[in-house]
């Protein structure tokens, strides 16, 4: 059986609502290094992986490998009626039909208890290779949430020019062209306003600000995102998370069509 | 390269990584040189009427590329470095440069027409400038991790793959047919009222339609039977044939043994024609949520007990039926076909295929009901089995017929 206790909902909650726009269903793969997540947009597009290590739990229990398929419309729903603070409890038997939500109130002794049916979703989980990115930028998530937001009013797609003097987040629409430019840059008082640019050659690519502004939903959960670049394959937007869990999205490149 | 990109269209991904890295090395180059020719052209072009000004000023203006590697084979010379590689691509520039090429090729070709009225192109609007970057049309790439991309809808049946707008569009439509019925435009549904054999007031009502009927009528009942063809995987009729006569010997009507209408008193048939097929369609508000193809049909075979086909002990669990069915090898006369058969799937269980062969049996021939007796299925599916043995009230003894 699944037993996993979450201090705060509030991380739970977060994931969800970062993800739920992006697929409808998915299956969290449960055994006992953590619960995993992974799942593709209808399109093909982007590509959500989450990770949750058993430490980021306490207690983490879990005998068996469990699938747990569920209806990311519905989590939210029953996340709703947790609040940020509470303590969350996942609970599934070993071939479960439904998925236990306890939430517990760390001031009061309310205790609220809900069940998601499962279904059954037939989804491979497949491995994404390990990349050598040929850029990688860190810089705080809501920068990267203003700059999406703000490209995002003037055209549908953005291109991310990485060069050694900076990261230029460019796009061009009916109205007009704008542009914003990143140097590397180091707050030694708030070291979660660092710019780090980790270039080995230069990259520029051109991605759909749509999804982007999908993915910025997850600044909540970590003050700094990492993106890395290279030209053969898709773009990785990283929020990491305490104990080594992360909250990854992967993004196919946008390409000139010269016919 | 490891994670692999898939695109909608056919073309791999490196194919498009070496048009772009063409693309970006010679762009500044051309830019360069285009300055130079801009500046000259422009003071030529108002005085001068030689052969080649006009005509470079002319298309130079709108379209500066092209312009370029017209003039560049003479200008490269002196203007650029000896180092520049402009002079190579500009005599023959179309097969390595799709783009470019394409730009080019109309310059050459309007260079011949405009000269005879090169006068007259001081009062001519210049095209708008064509913006290179706008003709790069970006096209979304997607991620492929070798998953399987096919999905068979577990509700319709339908094969298809998601991640293809086109292919989910198409799922979406025939899902909603197959479950929901099949949409019928709204003065359609009010007009197929006056075919009306049976009303079941708010439950909605079975309408005919027949070879008589206008076309209107008739091509939404093909559109129909093609659902439903796709659905039970049968084969599709043509409209001559479904649309047509059948002549029928006038006694057989009357016997019902096929050994009695050859000695018929004259001793000659009399013939006549009959349609062959009527399309029933059960139709509630703007849906048609049932339909029965009938057909005349002159001999049936009787269906056996299952166990004397099969040699007897394996009894198919309850409940569960096979559609495989055996039938005598005996013809006997029948009159009424029952072609197709078909409920949308969210309306099943709810006795429509039943009201639908009850006015099948009553409507098709004028005049009489047919009995039950006369009527025959073609082979049926699993389910057309169960409502088989369901309308006539027993397992076996009922009839087939082959199409």
């Amino acid at each position: 059986m699944l037993e996993a206790r979450l201090e705060q909902a509030n991380l739970l909650k977060k994931v969800v609502d970062a993800i739920k726009d992006l697929v409808q269903d998915c299956n969290f793969d449960c055994n006992d290094s953590g619960i995993a997540l992974q799942a593709m947009d209808n399109s093909h597009v982007a590509l959500v992986s989450m990770m949750l290590k058993s430490e980021s739990f306490s207690p983490f229990r879990c005998d068996r490998n469990i699938a747990l398929g569920i209806n990311l419309t519905s989590l939210t729903k029953v996340l709703r009626c947790a609040q940020n603070e509470d303590i969350l409890t996942l609970k599934a038997e070993d071939a479960p039909d439904v998925v236990n939500l306890v939430f517990e109130s760390a001031e009061s002794d309310r205790l609220s208890e809900y069940d998601i049916k499962l279904m059954d979703i037939d989804q491979e989980h497949l491995g994404i290779p390990e990349t050598e990115y040929a850029a990688v930028i860190t810089m705080p998530s809501t920068e990267f949430q203003r700059i999406c937001r703000d490209l995002m009013a003037l055209s549908e797609s953005v291109s991310i020019e990485c060069t050694k003097e900076g990261v230029k987040f460019a796009c061009q629409g009916d109205i007009g062209s704008g542009s914003v430019t990143l140097r590397s840059h180091q707050n030694v008082e708030k070291p979660d306003l660092n710019v780090e640019i980790d270039l080995t050659e230069p990259v520029s690519l051109t991605f759909s600000l749509k999804y982007l502004v999908n993915f910025c939903k997850a600044s909540g959960l970590s003050s700094q995102v990492k993106l890395c670049l290279s030209n053969e394959v898709p773009l990785l937007v990283e929020y990491a998370l305490s104990n080594n869990s992360y909250l990854r999205f992967y993004l196919a490149p946008k390409i000139g069509d010269e016919e | 390269m490891s994670l692999r990109f898939k695109k909608k269209a056919i073309k791999t991904y490196s194919r498009q990584r070496i048009h772009s890295v063409h693309n970006e090395e010679p762009a500044p180059k051309r830019r360069r040189v285009n300055s130079d020719i801009q500046s000259t052209t422009t003071y030529e072009l108002p005085k001068s009427g030689s052969p080649r000004n006009p005509k470079v000023s002319v298309i130079a203006l709108p379209r500066s590329k092209e312009s370029v590697a017209i003039f560049s084979e003479e200008v490269s010379n002196t203007s650029t470095p000896p180092s520049s590689p402009l002079s190579q691509p500009s005599p023959h520039p179309q097969p390595r440069r799709p783009i470019f090429s394409f730009l080019k090729r109309p310059a050459k070709a309007t260079a011949s027409t405009v000269k005879p009225f090169a006068e007259r192109d001081h009062n001519v609007q210049p095209a708008p400038p064509p913006q290179p970057l706008k003709k790069k049309r970006l096209v979304q790439m997607q991620i492929d991790l070798g998953g399987d991309t096919r999905k068979s809808c577990r509700v319709c049946g339908m094969d298809y793959i998601p991640c293809n707008v086109e292919d989910a569009a198409l799922h979406r439509k025939f899902h909603a047919m197959n479950v929901g019925g099949i949409d019928l435009p709204r003065p359609f549904a009010e007009n197929i009222k006056k075919n009306k054999v049976w009303d079941g007031g708010d439950e909605g009502f079975i309408s005919v339609i027949a070879r008589k009927d206008t076309l209107a009528f008739r091509n939404k009942a093909t559109q129909v039977l093609d659902v439903i063809n796709t659905e039970i995987s049968a084969v599709t009729i043509e409209d001559d044939e479904l649309w047509g006569q059948i002549g029928v010997a006038e006694p057989s009507t009357k016997a019902t043994d096929k050994g009695k209408h050859v000695s018929t008193k004259n001793g000659k048939l009399r013939h006549s024609q009959c349609d062959r097929f009527k399309m029933y369609l059960y139709i509630r508000g703007q849906k048609c949520i049932g339909a029965c193809l009938a057909e005349r049909i002159l001999e049936a075979y009787s269906v056996l007990e299952r166990d004397d086909a099969s040699n007897g002990n394996v009894l198919p669990p309850a409940g569960s039926r096979s559609s495989s069915i055996s039938a005598s090898k005996t013809a006997e006369g029948a009159l009424l076909g029952i072609s197709r058969i078909w409920t949308s799937k969210s309306h099943r269980q709810n006795g429509i295929a039943t009201a639908l062969l009850d006015s099948a049996t009553s409507d098709f021939l004028y005049g009489m009901t047919i009995p039950k007796e006369m009527v025959a299925f073609s082979q049926p599916t699993e389910s057309g089995g169960q409502l088989a043995r369901r309308w006539f009230g027993r397992q076996a003894g009922w009839h087939v017929y082959t199409d």
